[in-house]
């Protein structure tokens, strides 16, 4: 089921119907119309073995969050009882182990049957060439699903969250359907209560929940759909003949076909659960406005940045090992090298498990190992930047060297991106070599009628669309709400606009039936 | 507040007509008028009832394959060819019973190759062929058929499901001034044949449902990517194609109609380059056909002194021009007569269990073609050579000038790969020419492309 299909609506429209009429009948009980839609959204889009795995993920992390709970409130009755502060701390030592146990337990089971199911057969291609493969398929949405709940169950183990209860709740927490596809990876404290409140039909909301989900088509459709074919067939083949030209628009239309795919798909999810009152968390926010590479991840997949940072970047960056290297490492080269080199490191980390997160093949890993030692050497260096900013008189508060960030932000990410489009390493290493050696061997016009794109490579209505959205992006950056001006124009203006976005939806359907309407991040 | 309410839902629906007649507007401008479906749909509705007794469907390949006037003087029937481009089996389905239902037909003719099944139905051609259908229909008719569209089962869950509700989107002339008003100004002021013949100025229109192109496929010039094995993925059959053949073989042997699937043929590089798939897709599909109470006839695997179509027969790689599908009408057409007459007729073709021998009788290579790839600053060539037994293939290797003077690099060898070492980066054109061991001609196929290193 796509999200862009009749049975989606027919389904959205049932699923809406059901909340609100549940709202005014048993407010109490409404969200369990969500629930049970996100049970047959998953059945249908996903079938029922994946439906046992959002289950056994949601049931094992419930009964984890519940143990742990139990074992704090029994871990300050029993210090309670003990008068010493030796012996209270003794009750404690005892009681993290238990709870420990009960987390590493269920990261286990959880991490355990998504790295099974998601790396092994990678694993096994490495490991014995010949074999063959297990038929192994992902269930729809595991990497976010388990993501999710995993992050639940350590705000648990550090107290920062409260268990839930109540299966079923914790169950719509994880299976909530808009989030099911591509994230985004959503926080329990701030997803889990709108779930379960009593939502009345706001007008306004829902009104900015449609743009919203229009413009996601727009992005999918206008954009993403329409560059998906030039740049499968770009980077399909490649070998060492491909003109350097050709990479650097295959790369640039990359870029765009992957934010229009991804934020597009993010923006109809979010659209979708807004229609309903319920707000997730973002996952992006201008990120080819990004003035670093740090920035940009502060940006792109906000949702996975925070998960990393939250639960793997600084219980590393803390770590005693990491915290003594960076002792000894700031007594003999500074302070700033102290201070840093243990998130460097934590850094460098998070970004290969963000590779690996991608999926276990050599590319991923490169490009996660890129964007962390860019990252890295960025704060190691800093100091030196500084110095040299000073030394040649540049403001960096000024617009045009916050352009000059941007553009080289946009080019680092690019050249990353050489390593997350293509399935080798090889193939990316041979197109960015050729950007440097083989630019333009030929007139751009043979070369594209030898490689067999006699009809040029992008047309010109997808850089218009392109231009469009670029614009909003500048505008959501300057600080308008886009959406709230939107709605303030009159009503045949607005009627105009999503008549024109529409044409240019449906004139892009056709090359869906060629390529397929899935999400890009939807195979995570 | 109730007049506020009220007005609000007054724009909104005055909203929905305008963008229902926008969307209608854009139909009218952009679709194109006078498609192939369009008039074979109208030759259809021309016909007086129970003047056809036999029916021909399927898809381009049925479509370019059946002239009803050489099968009726072979075969002594009245037949209409009703394959219309990318023809799905479920509107085959309907056709069939259309035609039971206004003709009474008694034989039925299913056109198919390979990768009819496995090929989900594609919308374009799908809304096409409805918009065909429900030209004649009272609203409610009309209504219920376009509501069904996106209800297919092969499109429900997709965007196609939604495209639906904007034909234009899938099937529009050129998206500029001249070919849109062009468009409108056919639509006021010509038939539909006139418009079909001003489309496709090419296209043939021999009556019956038959129309066809006089082109010639130019052996010497088909690359890899146009080869099918390249072009479709045939490892899996689709539940929705299956379902629909498996409808229209019940429906002929409820009505008791002789239904005859046919496999068109093809020049032999179509079937080779589908290796050991062809013989494993094909004998699932002739087991379907055979169980289901069908007369199924692969006319790839015919064996030559029954019908083997020319070189000529071919206007491309999967269809025939009018010259081929006439010769080959005529051969089915006899041979239908004689399989009803209670003849065997099923000794004529190979078997997919003896596939060896297939490949055995494939002895003139149909095309030559190559691949080239670019590594450690070596330009590496590899030819393919579709014939039954490649060991028996001589390759030539040449470079060809701009003024079309061609260089032999390497001389005839029984190797398909070539290395050539190259400076730098530019363009060159290779040919190659492909012969049998054995054979009286100096070069039975070539194949030249310009290629970047």
């Amino acid at each position: 089921m796509e999200l862009f299909s009749a049975q989606f609506l027919l389904f959205l429209c049932a699923a809406w119907t059901a909340y609100l009429v549940l709202g005014r009948v048993k407010p109490g009980l409404q969200w369990t119309a969500l629930l049970a839609a996100s049970l047959v959204f998953y059945v249908v889009a996903g079938g029922w073995r994946s439906l046992a795995f959002v289950v056994s993920a949601s049931a094992v992390t419930w009964v984890a969050a519940l143990a742990l709970e139990k074992l704090e409130a029994r871990s300050k009755e029993a210090r309670a009882a003990v008068s010493d502060r030796a012996g209270k701390k003794a009750v404690r030592a005892r009681f993290t182990a238990r709870k420990r146990l009960v987390l590493a337990a269920a990261l286990i089971i959880c991490l355990g049957v998504l790295g099974y199911l998601k790396y092994w057969e990678t694993v096994l291609s490495y490991l014995m060439p010949s074999a063959t493969g297990l038929g192994l398929v992902l269930p729809l949405g595991i990497s976010f699903f388990t993501f999710q709940v995993t992050g639940y169950v350590i705000d648990v183990y550090n107290g920062k969250e409260a268990a839930e209860p109540n299966l079923a709740k914790h169950l719509l927490f994880t299976a909530y359907f808009p989030q099911l596809i591509q994230g985004p990876i959503n926080k329990h404290r701030t997803l889990a209560p709108q779930l379960t409140a009593p939502h009345s039909p706001d007008a306004h909301g829902m009104r900015r929940g449609a743009v919203r989900l229009a413009l996601g088509i727009f992005k999918k459709f206008a954009i993403a759909i329409m560059l998906q074919k030039t740049v499968g067939e770009i980077f399909g083949t490649v070998d060492e003949a491909i003109p350097g030209s050709l990479v650097v628009v295959g790369l640039l239309a990359y870029n765009a076909q992957l934010y229009g795919d991804f934020s597009g798909g993010i923006d109809m999810v979010e659209g979708i659960s807004e229609l309903f009152g319920i707000e997730m968390d973002p996952n992006f926010r201008q990120p080819y406005f990004a003035v670093s590479l740090s920035d940009f991840w502060q940006r792109w997949h906000i949702s996975l940045g925070a998960w990393m940072r939250d639960y793997v970047f600084y219980p590393l960056a803390l770590i005693k090992p990491l915290q003594e290297l960076g002792k000894r490492a700031g007594r003999r080269f500074g302070r700033h090298i102290g201070r840093t080199l243990g998130a460097c490191i934590a850094n460098v980390a998070v970004f290969l498990l963000v590779g690996l997160w991608h999926g276990a093949q050599a590319h991923y890993l490169v490009w996660g190992l890129y964007n962390g030692v860019i990252v890295a050497l960025a704060d190691l260096f800093a100091p030196l930047f500084d110095r040299m900013a000073g030394a040649l008189s540049i403001d960096r508060a000024s617009a045009p060297w916050r352009i000059v960030s941007i553009a080289r932000t946009f080019i680092i990410v690019t050249v990353g991106r050489c390593f997350d489009c293509m399935d080798r390493v090889g193939d990316a290493l041979i197109c960015l070599r050729n950007t440097c050696t083989n630019l333009m061997p030929v007139p751009w016009d043979e070369a594209l009628i030898a490689l067999g794109f006699e009809k040029g490579l992008i047309p010109g209505r997808v850089l218009l669309c392109i231009a469009v959205i670029f614009v909003i992006d500048l505008l959501y950056e300057r600080g308008i709400d886009v959406r709230e001006r939107f709605l303030e124009f009159p009503p045949l203006t607005r009627f105009a606009v999503y008549l024109v976005l529409g044409f240019f939806v449906a004139s892009s359907l056709n090359h869906v039936s060629e390529v397929g309407g899935g999400f890009m991040y939807a195979n995570f | 507040m109730q007049t506020s309410k009220l007005r609000s839902a007054l724009a909104a629906l005055i909203l929905i007509i305008a963008a229902a007649l926008a969307n209608r507007g854009l139909g009218y401008a952009l679709e194109p008028y006078g498609t192939i479906t369009e008039v074979i749909w109208s030759q259809y509705r021309a016909l007086e009832p129970g003047q056809i007794d036999t029916l021909c469907l399927g898809s381009s390949y049925a479509h370019r394959s059946f002239d009803p006037a050489a099968l009726d003087a072979a075969l002594g029937s009245a037949s209409f060819n009703f394959a219309t481009p990318a023809q799905s089996l479920d509107c085959s389905c309907e056709a069939i019973a259309l035609a039971i239902e206004e003709h009474g037909v008694q034989r039925v003719i299913l056109g198919l190759g390979i990768e009819t099944l496995p090929q989900k139905p594609w919308i374009n051609t799908y809304i096409t062929f409805k918009q065909a259908e429900m030209a004649d229909m009272d609203p409610v008719g009309r209504l219920t058929e376009l509501l069904s569209i996106p209800l297919h089962g092969s499109f429900f869950g997709s965007a196609a499901s939604l495209g639906s509700f904007f034909p234009w989107a899938y099937n529009h002339v050129a998206l500029n001034p001249a070919a849109i008003m062009g468009n409108v100004h056919a639509r006021q002021t010509l038939s539909l044949d006139e418009a079909a013949a001003a489309n496709d100025p090419g296209m043939i229109a021999f009556g019956m449902g038959y129309c066809n192109y006089d082109t010639h496929l130019p052996y010497d010039g088909i690359a890899p990517s146009q080869v099918s094995a390249n072009r479709w993925d045939v490892s899996q059959i689709d539940d929705g194609n299956l379902a629909a053949l498996e409808r229209i073989l019940a429906l002929c042997s409820e009505k008791g109609i002789e239904l005859y699937v046919v496999v068109t043929p093809r020049p032999s590089f179509e079937t080779l380059g589908y290796g050991e798939a062809y013989p494993r897709n094909m004998s699932a599909l002739q087991q379907i056909v055979e169980a289901g109470g069908g007369t199924y006839l692969d006319f790839n695997l015919i064996h030559a002194d029954a019908y083997a179509p020319l070189d000529g027969d071919f206007g491309d790689p999967e269809h025939f021009n009018p010259a081929g599908a006439e010769r080959f009408s005529q051969a089915l057409g006899a041979l239908i007569a004689r399989a009803e007459t209670g003849e065997d007729i099923q000794r004529e073709f190979y078997r997919y269990g003896s596939w060896d021998e297939y490949l055995a009788s494939q002895t003139r290579i149909s095309i030559v073609n190559f691949e080239t790839s670019v590594s450690g600053g070596s330009l590496r060539v590899d030819a393919t050579a579709y014939v039954g037994d490649p060991a028996q293939v001589r390759y030539r290797f040449s470079l060809v000038d701009d003024d079309g003077t061609a260089h032999t690099v390497r001389d005839w060898s029984p190797d398909p790969e070539l290395v050539l070492t190259r400076e730098g980066h530019g363009t060159c054109t290779i040919r190659v020419d492909a012969r049998n061991a054995d054979s009286a001609n100096e070069v039975d196929r070539s194949y030249q492309d310009t290629v970047l290193y």
